[in-house]
Order: structure tokens, then sequence, then C-alpha cells
């Protein structure tokens, strides 16, 4: 099985473009009764533009959930969870079989041929379904939401099926919940300049991290992953650190053309990422990375889970947070190493939430500036290692380059070049080149956060705002990276 | 729905924004154009029709490198640029050459180089940023759309599309042919040659070096036949020549035989010059690899080359 990642309608295409364009002009020349039906149909051509096929699925699974939901609300009693129970069935059921169950196979045959058996039970030749993870965690969060009475059951066929897949969030998220989205698809938006100039504002923040960001630090990070042995332990751990900075810049520059799409027409998704990479704990770092996904496994398993064990106290916290991140790391994909990923995660969790009162002695020990600069280093050190699990395409691979880049008094550890004069296959201003938009990206955030700097733009002559614009775009033509790599989480 | 105001200050921006990137595009793509040295530098000669010798040498990396047009000249007599282009095939460089066609001077004969890889059909362009500049010429758009005829369609068509295809050697090429162009002018005192003062790399001679077939394509043969019909309708002929290679090649690349059949089919008569067998294929001195020659083979080759040229120059002269 493998994820199709062609380059079919990245967001970050000439196709988006004028599919975006087009599909906006229309929604606003239509009347209201008829702008949920163009959604739908955009959003239809949008997935069909990946595998038309695929489209069935997620039909299969609207028609399961929508009337799953108008049955758990119309039972009661035992038959409301009956009903919830069938709806989770056919949506994980779906994802097991696109998602996991080669997965399953392979470690099945694996096993049986240690033990000596001859027959292999054959796979599946299918290709998984793009943003499969994605959508089908939206469905479920609709029907658990009408079952715990948060959400009336959608009644509009049409309007449940754009929930599932509004294509702005359609392959990638953010995971959305009934509660943020079904109103707004109902309510009458008008066309309001301040909102589109903010939602375009904000997809053109988006391309940059996606374009000039995330995929030049593509080229540096698939060279190195290809042939790690070709490499020092320096240029491997600037290779991990260059991918913790691809993959922020990938998924979060998707979440921002996401929002900002959507934004021009007159929704609003809610945000994925609140700076994570300056995160000073692993958990906090959950707290701002990919938030639609930790919620959405906050809310609907972990918080469950650890109330179903309270009675076993700190066993019961430690149950649910590893088997909480043990479970996203598979959500992410059906690998070993995705399993690590996750693991890694949940004992970092769990160490967190047993040492809480410890590392505040220490905090106030060392003093707060000084702690705090300390547990960022520690946070982001073990996020950028855990990511070597996420990147790899195996564990051999994934431990060669933890150990490679940390084995600092290796001999030629710090040798930067090859014998050809390059770093990384790239010539040694090129490699440094691709690290420089890495800093513009942290100059602004950091200055954002201390100054929004969207309002501090609006407060600027027309001369400033434009030239700030005109600028970006510019620099996005001259320093993009362009047509060398599909969205990262477009696969999952 | 928008007030007038609104339309107007969006139509304002959109202005401004195409003004900017248009100043951009045309100022870069200016200098792209009008690069004039290196292989951008001899693409942009032919299509600014800067570049019209009496003897036209293209082909790819090993006639770059391989031969002197100084030593033909001395040779021969006539005016020689090597217009060869490292790394492309001729579904590439087969533009330069109609383009040369169209606006050189008549008479003129162009001589397309082979090598052991001319035959093969690669996937991908070479260096697109060298061609793409010259998008609106109607060859190099062919050459383009032969690999990716969306990309090249777009960037004809879509305006500021031709940037996503881009890299860095574009801007740098476009630096310096402004520089070109509004300063003193680059020459190229060695009209296109790049000798190479390279030994013969040693790791070759490690044992276990596995034989690469020589590829033959039917469309690489075609596009030779097509591009040596136009030469002939233009009134001109053109010269097949295969240069030496290292005597291990001929074991390491089985099918050369086949490979030189066709070639000698491309140029009956002594308009194929065939040296792929020559002796000094057995002296690494000559060579840095097994298809190309260093500074000191290609002085030894072109002297060669000159000779024979001039040779059938003059039994041909009227």
């Amino acid at each position: 099985m493998r994820a199709l990642t062609g380059p079919e309608m990245s967001f970050a295409s000439f196709e988006f473009l004028v599919f975006f364009l087009l599909v906006t002009a229309a929604y606003f020349l239509l009347p209201h009764r008829l702008r949920w039906l163009l959604l739908l149909v955009a959003s239809c051509a949008f997935y069909m533009f990946f595998v038309p096929a695929y489209i069935l699925i997620l039909f299969f699974t609207i028609v399961v959930d929508y009337i799953a939901g108008i049955l758990i609300e119309n039972a009661s009693g035992p038959r409301r969870r009956r009903y919830l129970v069938l709806s989770l069935v056919a949506n994980v059921g779906v994802l097991s079989l696109f998602k996991y169950c080669n997965f399953a196979v392979e470690n099945l045959n694996l096993l049986g041929h240690a033990l000596g058996a001859q027959a292999s039970i054959p796979l599946l030749r299918v290709v998984l379904p793009i943003g499969l993870s994605f959508h089908t965690f939206q469905a479920m969060s609709y029907t658990i939401e009408v079952y715990r009475g948060n959400q009336r059951a959608e009644r509009h066929f049409g309007i449940y099926a754009l929930y599932v897949m509004f294509y702005p969030q359609l392959v990638a998220g953010p995971i959305e919940r009934p509660q943020n989205m079904l109103h707004q698809f109902h309510e009458e938006k008008v066309l309001d300049t301040g909102r589109v100039v903010s939602g375009l504002r904000l997809m053109l923040w988006g391309f940059f991290k996606k374009i000039v960001v995330a995929d030049r630090l593509a080229i540096i990070v698939g060279n190195v992953y290809r042939e790690p042995h070709k490499v020092s332990g320096l240029v491997i751990l600037l290779t991990l650190v260059a991918f913790t900075f691809q993959v922020y810049g990938d998924f979060s520059g998707y979440s921002d053309i996401a929002l900002g799409s959507a934004r021009v027409m007159g929704f609003e998704l809610m945000r994925n990422f609140d700076l994570p990479l300056r995160s000073r704990s692993v958990t906090e770092f959950w707290r701002r990375w990919h938030i639609s996904l930790s919620t959405w496994f906050n809310d609907y398993f972990f918080t469950p889970l650890f109330t179903s064990l309270r009675h076993w106290g700190k066993v019961g916290l430690v149950i649910a947070l590893f088997s909480t991140f043990l479970l996203s790391g598979l959500w992410h994909g059906a690998g070993w190493t995705f399993v690590v990923y996750g693991a890694l995660h949940g004992l970092v969790l769990v160490y967190e939430a047993l040492t809480k009162k410890t590392r505040k002695r220490w905090a106030s020990w060392l003093g707060a500036p000084l702690y705090g600069r300390l547990a960022w280093l520690a946070t982001f050190s073990f996020v950028t290692l855990s990511l070597a699990f996420f990147r790899a395409p195996n564990l051999g691979t994934a431990i060669y380059m933890e150990t490679h880049a940390l084995a600092v008094g290796a001999r030629g550890y710090f040798k930067l070049t090859d014998a050809d004069g390059a770093i990384a296959g790239l010539a040694p201003w090129k490699f440094a080149l691709s690290f420089a938009p890495v800093v513009l990206l942290q100059v602004v955030e950091a200055w954002d956060r201390e100054r929004p700097l969207a309002e501090a733009l609006d407060r600027q002559s027309v001369v400033v705002r434009w030239g700030v614009y005109y600028a970006l775009v510019a620099g996005l033509l001259v320093f993009g990276s362009f047509g060398t790599s599909q969205f990262i989480y477009f696969q999952f | 729905m928008l007030t007038p105001r609104e339309v107007a200050r969006a139509a304002a921006f959109t202005a401004g924004l195409v003004a900017v990137l248009g100043g951009l595009r045309g100022g870069l793509g200016y200098g792209a154009r009008h690069v004039r040295r290196g292989d951008a530098g001899k693409i942009s000669r032919v299509m600014g029709h800067a570049a019209d010798p009496e003897l036209a040498i293209f082909g790819a990396s090993n006639a770059e490198s391989g031969i002197s047009p100084a030593l033909l000249e001395r040779a021969t007599g006539r005016t020689a640029e090597n217009l060869a282009v490292d790394g492309t095939g001729v579904a590439q460089y087969g533009a330069l050459v109609r383009e040369l066609l169209r606006y050189g001077r008549p008479g003129a004969h162009v001589i397309l180089v082979m090598s052991p890889f001319a035959l093969a059909a690669p996937a991908l362009p070479t260096a697109p940023s060298w061609y793409y500049p010259h998008i609106g010429n109607p060859f190099v758009y062919e050459a383009m759309a032969r690999f990716d005829a969306t990309t090249a369609w777009r960037a004809r068509h879509v305006p500021f599309y031709d940037f996503v295809v881009y890299d860095h050697t574009y801007y740098r090429n476009a630096v310096e042919g402004l520089r070109a162009a509004f300063g003193a002018p680059l020459d190229d005192p060695d009209r296109g040659f790049t000798p190479r003062g390279l030994r013969w790399d040693e790791r070759l001679d490690a044992a276990g070096q596995r034989p690469f077939p020589c590829v033959i394509e039917a469309e690489t043969v075609a596009v030779y036949r097509s591009l040596l019909a136009a030469i002939e309708a233009s009134g001109r002929k053109a010269f097949v020549v295969f240069p030496p290679v290292q005597a291990d090649a001929i074991r390491l690349l089985p099918g050369m035989e086949e490979l030189v059949g066709i070639f000698a089919s491309f140029a009956p008569g002594d308009h194929y010059l065939d040296y792929h067998r020559d002796p000094m294929g057995t002296e690494r001195r000559y060579f840095y690899n097994h298809t190309h020659l260093n500074v000191e083979g290609a002085e030894r080759f072109s002297t060669m080359l000159g000779s024979d040229l001039d040779r059938v120059l003059r039994s041909e002269a009227p």
C-alpha cells in the first residue's frame, strides 16, 4: 500500500489557484440557497483530482454517519449507543481496511515465517485514499457529538456531506467539530473585503511557509535520508533540525492556506498551530502542534479512558496518556516508525505528568529565565530527534540517523563537506541559503507574538501594506522551490 | 457586493502587482537572454542571432570539452564555434540547430557530435533555466514541450508562470547578462570550448565496473533524422562526428557497434567521421573518464578532426 502523493491538486499548485479563484468568485455570485451545492460539487471535484473512484468511500461513510446521526438523535437508551457503535465501526473499518490492513498482514506474515509457516497472506492492492485519517476523524466527531447531545443531527444531507468534504480542510484538516462548522454552512456569508484581505494574507504566508521554507529544506532532507551514510554526523544533525522546520513549514503552511481560503469565503476554521517550536515542554508542544488532532484525541479518547481508569490513580493516568500517544503515532501512519514516534512522545508525556512538582522545584532553583531556555532546548531537541522516526522509511534508518547525529566524538563528525565540496548534495552556499527562510520565519513569528503583525500592517499606509504584499509574492516566485513535493500530511 | 471604491482598489492593487512582477520578470528575463558566456550564453547567442559561424558544433559535454573551435579554424580556415551544451540531448539542443538554420549564413556546416548516450531519451530536460527564458521561440517551445507539454504551455502563455521552473542559475545568468548588456561585453576567448584540465579518474579502473549497455531509443533516432533532414532542406550540410572513447568503454558499453551503425546512417559517406576506435583511445592520458577527453586529448582530437574536415571541405569546394 502506498500513499497517493501525486501533484494533481496540491494547494501549492497552479491548478489550485485557478480552482480557488473560480470557486470563490462563483460562491459570491450565487444566491445563498445554492452556495452549499457549489461548495459540495467543488469539494467533490477537488477530491476527485486524486483518485476519482475513492469518492465512493467518502460517500459511503457520509451516508452511514448522516443516517447514524439522525437515528442517534431519535433513539433513546441503549439503542443510541448501538447506533453510535455502528457508525464508529463503519468509519474505523474503512480506515483499517485502507490504512492498517496491509501493515497487520505484513506483520502476521513475518510472525508466521518466523514460526516456520510457508504460506503468506496476500496483501491488498489498494492505494491509500488521500486525507483518509482526517475526514474519517471529522466524521466520527460528528456522531460522537450528536450522541453526547452537544450537536443536533444535521437533517440537510448536502450540508452534512459538505461538513465532511469542505475542500479547504478535506485532505489535511484542521479536523473540525460539527459545533464549529455546521452552523457556518447555514449562515449567509457576505463579501467582506476585510475578511477577504485577511484570508488572502494568511494564504500568502502559508504559501511562503510551504514553498520557500519547507520545500527548500525538503531537498536537503531528501538527499540525506536517501543516503545517510554519505554524510557526517553534524550534517545528519543539521538535517534532523531541517526536517523539524520542514514539517512545521509544510503542515502549518498548509493549515494557513486552508484557514485563509475558507476565510475568504467567510468561514472560520479552527487554528491548528500556535508556535509549537517555542514550547517548553512536550505537553505544551502538543497543545500547540496540530491542535485539532490533539484536542480530538483529548476529547474522544484520552478523557473518556482516563475517566474510566481514574480509580487507578497515577497508573490510570500513565495508561491513558501512553495509549493515547501510541494511537496518535499510529494515526500518522501504518508502520513501526510511527508506533515508535508515538511511544516516545507517550513516554515523555508520562514523565512530564509524573514530575510536575520536581520540575517546578528546578524552575525556582534555576530561575525562570534560565529554566525556560533549558526547557525549550530540551523540548526542541526531543521533538527534533523523535521526528527522525516520523520521516525515516524504516526503523534502521531512523536509528542510524539518531546514533550518528549524537555521536559528537566520532571521527569526522564535524566534517561538513564531502569529496565534491558539497553539503548534503548541495553547494555550501545553497545549503546555508536553505536555512535563511527559517530565520525569517522565526523572526516574523516572534514579532507576531509580541505585536500581531496583521494588525500592525493594517495600521500602515497603503504604500507600505501593498509593498509588503508585493515583496512577499515576488519573494515566493524568486526564492520558492516549486514542484518538489506534495504536502507531507496529505498522505495521512 | 463590492462597492465601486473597493473594486477600484482591487484593480489598483492587481495593476501594481502586475507592474512589479512584470518589471522583475522583464529585467531578469532581459539579462538571462543576454548572457554571453557558458552554456546559457551559447543558447542566448543562438537565440539572439549573435552566433553565426561557418562550422557550428553541437552536442553534449563530450563535444563541449573535446573540440576546440580555434584548432578547427586553424585547420580549415573557416570560422568555428562550439555551441555544445553540457548534459543536453538532441531533443533540447536541436532547437538551437533549427534556430541557427533559420537565420545563419547559407553554406555553413553543422557538426553534430555523438556520444555513447546520444540516442538515449532522457525523461527530464537538462537545465530548464537555460532554455525557458527563450520559451517564446517556437523551436525551444517544441523542445521543452517534448518533456512537459503542460509546463511549457503555461510558461509561454500564463504570466509569470515561468518563475516556477527557474533555479538559481537563472538569476545568476540574469545578473551576468545585465552586466554584459549595460557594461563591457564579456567575451569568451574559447568560443564555447570548455577544456578540462583533469587527469584520468583512477577510480574508474577499479575492478568490478559493471557494463552499462548503450541505449537506443527510436524516438531519439527519429529526432536526429528529422533534424538532419531540416539541415539538408536549408541547403547546409551536416557532419556527424563520433569522438574517441577510452578503449575500456567498448567493453563497458555493450551495443556500441549497433550505435555506430545508426550514426553512420545519419550522414553517409565522408560526412560521418568516426573516431571511437582511434588509437588515442588506448592512452588514458587523453581522457578524464571513459567518454570525455581532457585538455590534452581535446587538442589532439581537434587537430585530427580539423584536418579531416579540411580534406572533406576541400574535396567539395567548387
